[in-house]
């Protein structure tokens, strides 16, 4: 993975009026890279991969291509091409005329024209509907020529705006495995835009966490999702439970008045931090007797509810007023009272955010 | 209640001014009073064909044909203009529209009075500039500038509508593809603008072939097309029949034109093309 800059975006900021949506965003793309921009609507996703089609220009700062600035050169002349959210398909043209298109528009000789449209209708499945029309094809069709009619032209960068949104959740799930396989042939760059966290994990080298037009944490997903940086990307990405917390001393953090171990070091004494814990990191043991008094180490809580979702159990437990939502394979009854247990490494300490930010979460 | 009885009104409102009429101008072309006794004749419908008839029929159809195209070539530039502006600027949009709030035969007196030869407001205009003047009352020319004035709106409008019509991403994605903005107005915009350009056409070619006042007016009745010479069937020589036949005739050409414009048209209704 260790390829090349491809493309960087350096201090970029761009406002509506006076709304920021990008603010002072620096970013590298590499070559052959799956890269993906995941954040909540109005986070400056789309704006960023618009500044990156030509769609739009920066207030502010550079997008550097081969050591040129090419922030003010239009998109029909970047070599790099875009599959809409909603297909954008031209409705007078049929589906080999759609992907011909800009094969065409490069005046490239016919008989080549055919085996490069033939060629990209097989690469998204679609042999044989060369001669259908545009409105005789499915949602899942329609993108899968929108897909052939941007690679055709065989760009350095493919941009894909939310392309999976209007499809429903079993072709979603194997058009994402189609397109990483698919740019995995094709050793194109994608840059991928979406809102939807596990889309963004499934497909992605890099995934890049954005929210109120700042990138708040950018990397592999694993380490996007096991070590998120802060509050915001540990609820956005999976289920969090998130508390306010006080460091007491190294290895030791206090949540809602119960001590617990943990690993982080390297805090002022009693600074003020967030607890993040995923649901499927709590251990959870029944009480030995319903009635029996809530004592010693361990924290205790009352299931509230427990509801079943095919692979696991999602109990929400109430500990004195606060609430954790927890995954396992148990089955409890609300109104039980349980012990909840908590490894150290699965307790992660976060600094507070800026006030804008914590808002959010 | 039955909601087919609202439609009755209309039922009515057809058959008492659009179907009986019709069905009258059928009686009259194909039928003629001899000695008190009506019996039908095809004499009308053949007359309509001899030269001096029949070449102000052409001649209608050329005269239009050629407002049509000019308003066409005006129109399309000013459309895309219009709807380039994304409808933030309705107001120049209303500007066009403005003169159809005005009556038909007021506007074309305007033309007249601005028109005229020797006090026209242009003439007068031109002479104290010490520029020649022009005179083009009672020629083709003046009959053609009616005609584009009065039914260039018509011909703005539909294509205004398609143009508006077209997702804003499609326009990107054929940028996005490599075409430029002229590459995109011919590959893209205008095929998908085409249903406004057949509806505007028909707006603009109906009126103009069937127009009287017009050439009455700025033609001072030197050019004679054939709503001219229906018109003087039916108010000056009381022919009624010779004038029947003679729509009927006009009616069956221009129902076989637009029927080969529906062909061409692919079937795509959205500018209302079809409904002529």
């Amino acid at each position: 993975m260790k390829e090349k800059v491809l493309i960087r975006l350096d201090n970029i900021s761009k406002s509506f009026e006076d709304h920021v949506v990008l603010d002072k965003i620096s970013l590298s793309i590499r070559k052959n890279e799956f890269l993906t921009l995941l954040g909540p609507s109005g986070c400056g996703k789309t704006t960023m991969l618009r500044i990156l089609g030509g769609f739009e220009k920066p207030d502010d700062g550079r997008v550097l291509h081969g050591g040129k600035d090419i922030a003010d050169v239009p998109p029909y002349k970047r070599n790099i091409n875009t599959v809409f959210q909603r297909y954008a398909l031209f409705p007078h043209l049929n589906v080999f005329d759609n992907i011909a298109f800009g094969l065409n528009i490069k005046k490239i000789d016919k008989k080549e024209i055919h085996i490069k449209v033939k060629k990209a209708l097989k690469q998204v499945n679609m042999e044989g509907y060369d001669k259908r029309e545009v409105s005789q094809l499915s949602g899942g069709q329609q993108q899968r020529v929108a897909i052939a009619r941007a690679i055709v032209n065989e760009p350095e960068i493919l941009l894909l705006d939310e392309p999976l949104s209007s499809l429903d959740l079993k072709l979603r799930k194997e058009m994402q495995y189609e397109l990483k396989t698919l740019q995995q042939n094709l050793g194109i760059t994608f840059i991928y835009v979406t809102h939807d966290q596990e889309e963004a994990l499934t497909m992605s080298d890099t995934v890049v966490v954005m929210n109120n037009g700042i990138i708040q944490q950018m990397g592999r997903p694993e380490s996007v999702y096991n070590e998120p940086v802060n509050a915001f990307v540990a609820d956005f990405i999976g289920e969090s439970n998130i508390y306010d917390g006080v460091m007491k001393r190294d290895k030791v953090v206090e949540v809602f008045g119960h001590t617990f171990e943990c690993v982080d070091t390297g805090f002022e004494e009693d600074e003020l931090i967030d607890v993040v814990i995923r649901p499927e990191d709590v251990s959870l043991s029944r009480m030995p007797s319903k009635g029996a008094i809530p004592s010693g180490e361990l924290l205790v809580g009352k299931v509230t509810d427990c509801i079943f979702k095919g692979v696991h159990y999602e109990t929400c437990i109430d500990t004195f007023g606060h609430e954790w939502v927890v995954q396992n394979t148990k089955n409890f009854t609300p109104g039980e009272y349980v012990n909840i247990e908590v490894d150290p490494f699965d307790i992660h300490i976060m600094k507070k955010q800026r006030k804008a930010d914590s808002d959010e979460s | 209640m039955n909601r087919k009885l609202l439609a009755y009104p209309y039922v009515v409102w057809m058959i008492a001014f659009i179907l009986l009429p019709l069905f009258m101008v059928l009686y009259y072309g194909f039928t003629k009073d001899d000695a008190g006794h009506i019996i039908f004749t095809a004499e009308y419908i053949k007359k309509v064909f001899e030269p001096i008839y029949f070449s102000a029929m052409v001649k209608s159809f050329m005269y239009a044909g050629f407002a049509t195209l000019i308003c066409l070539v005006l129109a399309y530039p000013l459309a895309l203009i219009l709807a380039s502006k994304g409808g933030k600027n309705s107001s120049m949009l209303f500007i066009f529209i403005l003169p159809m709030w005005m009556n038909f035969l007021l506007r074309t007196y305007a033309w007249l009075t601005l028109l005229e030869t020797n006090n026209g407001l242009i003439n007068t205009l031109l002479r104290a500039m010490h520029l020649p003047s022009i005179n083009i009352i009672g020629t083709p020319k003046a009959i053609i500038l009616g005609m584009v004035y009065n039914f260039l709106p018509f011909m703005v409008l539909p294509i205004y509508n398609t143009l508006v019509k077209i997702d804003p991403y499609i326009l990107e994605a054929a940028h996005d593809l490599g075409a430029d903005s002229f590459q995109r107005l011919i590959r893209v915009v205008f095929p998908l603008s085409l249903p406004g350009v057949m509806s505007g056409i028909t707006m603009v070619f109906m009126p103009a072939v069937t127009s009287f006042v017009i050439t009455n007016l700025l033609g001072s009745g030197k050019v004679n097309l054939i709503g001219n010479l229906i018109e003087k069937q039916f108010l000056m020589t009381y022919n009624w029949g010779f004038g029947a036949a003679m729509s009927l005739i006009l009616m069956i050409i221009i129902l076989i034109a637009m029927g080969f414009m529906k062909k061409f048209d692919k079937g795509n209704l959205e500018g209302g093309a079809g409904r002529w």
